[in-house]
């Protein structure tokens, strides 16, 4: 339905968007996910033109829309509803009014009829007791609902909804998702840019990854979530935080990196003991690996969504195993503070560096 | 509720402020000073000279003037005294050179300058002769005295400097020349000197047909010039009236600001500007003057004694009636109002008319994406807001429009609409732009062109919020039409002018017009919340 081909969207010297491709078919629910400013929302608003992609094609229904004549946009615009984040409800009109206006205006239709199926559509996203009331007499929840009927009145054949849940109350988002959740089943085509992890993978049929300006890894929900193939889609979907610190010899200051400990932990909310844990854990673990020949460096990871907490320890290339060279005593100690410890090699920068890998007690 | 309230408001103030007005013409009158500077020899009243008296007419205006008594002064006794002139004319340049010892006070109104004497705002003024009778008769307090060492002033006609206006004037000249020999002259200038508020004009033959001429005059100074049941009379009209007859002309008269008539004629506006002017050699450099066809004298007018009070004896309630009477009700001078405000009115819409179409012009290229018409359009704004809006009007009308034969009320609304436009354009601006680009961009989305997007969507929560700023700026606008006058318009405001120039009143007519300014204000802001609320009320009323 939609061919997207090395789009590309500029603003001055920052490039956004670099190469996007990607195809939209009938019927698809696609979610779009990624970090902040990779270029999502831009994303979809260069699908319908509020912002002019500087290079690449989109092709909808065979037809090219960049190089359309201008007076054949808003006609194409039409085939696409958006769904805005701040709603963009026509602040001097009523709902009903709001859900009239365009089939009036654009599509010609009466206004009994007009309002005969704004009243249909109303009912649908459940504002048919709102209906003569102003957008500002409305909820949040209630408005995105009274947006999205009146993205509806259009018969769109695609709509694109933009972070639709990202400026509600948490309390009103569920309403708004069922919306979207009953649209869905009826077999709409959408894309949706979300922050909604959970129902992203409930309601989509694709989902894309977007990074770096570009679709960095796309997939089935399962696919996506429960086994991403790439490192960023990793450390994106477990929701990811982590923290790095660089030991360069035995003299290392051990009260910066206590410092620097205490204020990531702090940031995620983790207790006092697992700040204790990966403190002496660092300490023990330096104590036993030989330092000078290379930088060494400390990774913790912390998967918000999982709860764990890790250490990686990053060696310098040509170190011999060390795990197995620690006293059995030591290894004894260190179980004290962690749920597992393995030992990898790793390849970095085509290097082979060692990895060790340790998984923190976050619980006691 | 609120439009009663409103009512009340005015009407209360209305009454407040004739209160106020009536005691201070009252407690002026009961503690006007004796004037204390006429104690020298020279200052014994002297029997009138009545100046160029005609032999035929000798009784009569000996009888006439007998009443009014002409002293001898020496104007250096009223040093320290507070002096009033009429700005800008040669008594003015004479005294101020001479007596430096004198504090002048400058008054753009003979009318004015005689009410500050009668009020004890100047102790004594300076004026021509050929006034001096008319305001005496009407004033009984005043005195006057001849200074003779005062200069000697020479009246005459002022015509445009081009060959035009050199054949006109010695047209004018010779038929001049005709009325001084047989004596005419004489005969006329005597009887609208002495008699003002009796003399008739002649019956004239004067043609309608044909290229007029055009004469400015402020029929604002009896006798020369002055408005007598809406008509203009006075020794100016009749000598033009009688030259159009002699000339075989029509005529045309433009009621022109005394302070504006010489440069309307330089401007080669007016073909000759007619309200006593003296010849003087800073003039001539600018117009082309008549041979003078009257001679006059300075005269010194000093407060003697307690004003008459025209309304002794009467209640607060009689007293208004009476200066009701007198003031709008006498030569049915409410015409003169009536028409004054159909004037301000037509260039108050017209300027808020075309304005707001100057103001969505201006916007539009203040908000274009193209530098150089956002460069011009601030320019223009910058220009317009920066300059007075009379020293605006008077470039117009005197500079722009010199010469063309546009009609002064024309050049009045064309200027307003620049100036209301300048103002209003940036009010736009500002309500457009408060108008979250969201709302444009759900509508473009929607499949609306750029341009319905806004004209659907984005104009009609624009109009909401500048109404309210909008609004006082049209009543503003309103209040600043008050100038035209500068510029030959017979608006509200020179209405009132005309009526205090013959009652020697400012009470009524200024608190008439003030109320009249009033009630137009605020229909006009009537009006405007009538389409606001018509844009709100379907909102609320469906609630």
């Amino acid at each position: 339905m939609i061919q997207i081909q090395h789009l590309e969207k500029k603003f001055g010297n920052l490039t956004v968007l670099k190469d996007v491709n990607v195809h939209i078919k009938r019927g698809e629910v696609i979610s779009v996910i990624g970090p902040s400013g990779t270029g999502k929302s831009t994303f979809l608003r260069c699908l319908n033109l509020l912002e002019q992609p500087t290079a690449g094609s989109i092709i909808v229904d065979g037809e090219e829309l960049l190089t359309a004549r201008k007076a054949d946009v808003p006609k194409l615009r039409r085939k696409m509803g958006m769904v805005f984040q701040s709603f963009n409800l026509f602040d001097h009109l009523s709902v009903l009014e709001n859900v009239c206006i365009g089939p009036i205006k654009l599509l010609g239709i009466s206004k009994v009829e007009a309002t005969r199926r704004a009243m249909r559509l109303l009912k649908m996203v459940g504002m048919a007791e709102k209906a003569r009331s102003m957008p500002s007499e409305l909820s949040g929840g209630q408005k995105q609902r009274a947006a999205i009927a009146r993205c509806l009145s259009m018969n769109p054949e695609i709509i694109l909804f933009d972070e639709p849940t990202s400026a509600l109350d948490p309390t009103m988002v569920s309403e708004v998702l069922s919306v979207i959740r009953t649209l869905a089943k009826q077999g709409m085509t959408m894309i949706i840019v979300t922050h909604e992890m959970s129902f992203a993978r409930r309601v989509s049929t694709r989902v894309l990854y977007m990074d770096q300006g570009i679709i960095y890894e796309e997939g089935t929900p399962e696919q996506i979530f429960n086994a991403p193939e790439r490192e960023r889609t990793r450390v994106f979907v477990n929701s990811i935080r982590d923290f790095h610190f660089t030991i360069h010899s035995q003299d290392y200051d051990l009260f910066a990196l206590e410092a620097e400990l205490r204020r990531f932990c702090n940031k995620y909310f983790l207790s006092e003991e697992s700040i204790q844990c990966s403190l002496r854990l660092a300490e023990e673990i330096l104590h036993h690996i030989p330092l000078g020949e290379g930088d060494v460096q400390l990774s913790y990871r912390y998967a918000e969504k999982t709860g764990t907490l890790a250490l990686e320890v990053l060696m310098p290339p040509d170190t011999t195993e060390v795990l197995p060279a620690m006293p059995y005593r030591v290894r004894e100690d260190l179980e004290q503070y962690c749920t597992g410890v393995h030992e990898e090699a790793v390849q970095r920068n085509d290097s082979p560096y060692r990895m060790l890998k340790l998984f923190i007690r976050t619980e006691h | 509720m609120k439009k009663h309230s409103l009512l009340i408001t005015a009407i209360l103030a209305f009454i407040l402020m004739a209160g106020a007005g009536f005691s201070v013409a009252t407690a002026d009158t009961e503690t006007a000073a004796p004037a204390a500077v006429l104690s020298g020899p020279d200052t014994q009243p002297a029997p009138a000279t009545a100046p160029q008296t005609p032999s035929a007419e000798e009784n009569e205006t000996t009888a006439d003037t007998g009443e009014i008594e002409i002293g001898q002064m020496d104007i250096s006794t009223l040093e320290g005294q507070i002096l009033g002139v009429p700005q800008g004319t040669v008594q003015d340049v004479h005294i101020e050179k001479t007596y430096p010892g004198l504090t002048l006070q400058r008054h753009n109104f003979e009318a004015d300058m005689m009410l500050a004497l009668e009020r004890g705002m100047c102790d004594a003024c300076v004026m021509d002769d050929v006034i001096c009778y008319a305001l005496a008769r009407k004033k009984p307090i005043i005195k006057l005295y001849e200074d003779p060492n005062l200069p000697i002033n020479y009246m005459g006609m002022a015509f445009t400097k081009d060959a035009e206006g050199e054949e006109l004037s010695r047209l004018f000249n010779k038929f001049l020349g005709e009325l001084k020999e047989s004596g005419e002259l004489e005969e006329i200038c005597n009887k609208w000197i002495y008699h003002f508020d009796t003399a008739e004009m002649p019956q004239l033959d004067i043609p309608t047909e044909g290229k007029p001429i055009v004469v400015g005059m402020e029929p604002c100074t009896e006798p020369i010039v002055f408005m007598r049941n809406q008509e203009i009379v006075g020794l100016d009209a009749e000598l033009i009236y009688r030259f159009a007859a002699y000339a075989k002309r029509p005529v045309r008269i433009e009621n022109i600001d005394y302070y504006g008539l010489l440069t309307a004629v330089a401007a080669d506006k007016i073909d000759i500007a007619a309200s006593g002017f003296l010849i003087t050699a800073d003039r001539r450099k600018s117009v082309i003057f008549s041979d003078y066809y009257y001679e006059s004298k300075s005269i010194i007018a000093v407060r003697d004694g307690a004003a008459v009070d025209p309304y002794a004896g009467m209640n607060f309630f009689e007293r208004l009636c009476v200066s009701f009477e007198r003031n709008i009700i006498e030569e049915e001078r409410y015409m003169l109002i009536w028409e004054g405000l159909i004037a301000t009115f037509c260039i108050a819409f017209f300027s808020v008319l075309f304005g707001t179409i100057v103001g969505a012009a201006v916007c539009y290229l203040r908000m274009s994406h193209n530098k150089a018409m956002q460069w011009a359009a601030r320019i223009y704004i910058d220009i317009m807001r920066g300059m007075p809006i009379l020293v605006l009007l008077m470039l117009m009308y005197y500079v722009a429009f010199a010469g063309s034969s546009v009609e002064a009320i024309y050049v009045a609304i064309i200027t307003f609409s620049l100036n209301f436009g300048a103002y209003v354009s940036e009010m736009f601006r500002t309500a457009i732009s408060s108008v979250d680009r969201g709302q444009s961009e759900a509508g473009i989305a929607m499949g609306f062109s750029p341009l319905r997007s806004f004209c659907y969507i984005v104009l009609p929560q624009a109009v909401r919020r500048v109404l309210p700023v909008y609004k006082g700026e049209v009543i503003s606008l309103i209040k600043n039409t008050s100038v035209v006058g500068y510029i030959a318009i017979e608006d509200l405001t020179k209405m009132t002018d005309l009526i205090r120039a013959r009652t020697f009143e400012p009470f009524f007519p200024l608190i008439m017009v003030a109320l009249l300014y009033f009630i137009l204000a605020w229909a006009f802001a009537k009006v405007m919340d009538c389409v606001g609320n018509k844009i709100n009320s379907e909102k609320t009323s469906k609630r």
